[in-house]
């Protein structure tokens, strides 16, 4: 992330480190609307049973991916280095593109099963938007802001786990009776 | 403390507790989806920055 940041800097966002941070916020919100979107319409799309049915199947296979491993199903890669090259504004825009869609990269935990999920069940784009927007303002707008005051968190993802993961299970959980009975 | 959930045989029986636990919150909080969307979303955006 700082590499990206400082690199997205050199040129083609006005020599500012404050245009290259909000290119990538932004962009980072606008490929989270777009799947959160996508994933509420789908939802929307289907017959409340049906959905209510296909949730409890992905539901029930996260539930025991992450019972049975820490390490979520994931594309184990970071952000294509090629977008390095371009030090212009697309290397942010890329970047936080990739960032805020969450999945073409390592996600690290299985709560983040629970975002794309929901967004479904949610069964309305609007509000898919929104609460993806909420996973990629944190995640990339945090990362932004720990990068200009020079603060790098290196490590602890066991320990994160440690809060997350239970959290998975709890929030995985919560969704059987709200989808059992739409079944 | 960090190996505790990573454990393979006792990772299964640590997600019970918090499993059950999610089951009451739905059932009798009436916990909504669109609740556990923002929560997951906030935990797991501050969670991977951990990320290597």
């Amino acid at each position: 992330m700082i590499i990206m940041i400082t690199r997205a800097r050199v040129s083609g966002c006005f020599g500012s480190s404050v245009v290259a941070g909000a290119v990538l916020v932004l962009s980072a919100v606008a490929g989270a609307a777009l799947a959160g979107a996508f994933a509420g319409f789908l939802g929307a799309a289907v017959e409340p049973s049906l959905r209510a049915l296909l949730a409890l199947i992905a539901v029930s296979a996260v539930l025991v991916g992450a019972a049975l491993r820490p390490v979520p199903w994931q594309l184990d890669r970071e952000t294509d280095t090629r977008w390095l090259g371009y030090q212009d504004w697309r290397t942010a825009a890329y970047n936080g593109f990739a960032l805020g869609l969450g999945f073409t990269t390592r996600i690290g935990f299985w709560l983040w099963y629970v975002v794309p999920l929901s967004a479904f069940v949610v069964a309305d784009p609007v509000l898919g938007a929104a609460g993806y927007s909420v996973f990629a303002l944190t995640r990339v707008g945090l990362s932004a802001l720990l990068t200009s005051a020079d603060v790098y968190v290196g490590g602890g993802i066991a320990r994160a786990r440690m809060v997350a993961d239970p959290l998975a299970f709890a929030a995985l959980a919560a969704l059987y009776p709200v989808l059992m009975p739409m079944v | 403390m960090g190996g505790v959930l990573t454990g393979s045989r006792l990772r299964p029986a640590l997600a019970l507790p918090p499993a059950v636990l999610g089951v009451i919150a739905g059932h009798l909080a009436g916990l909504q989806p669109w609740a556990l969307l923002a929560i997951a979303a906030l935990v797991v955006g501050v969670a991977q920055q951990t990320l290597p």
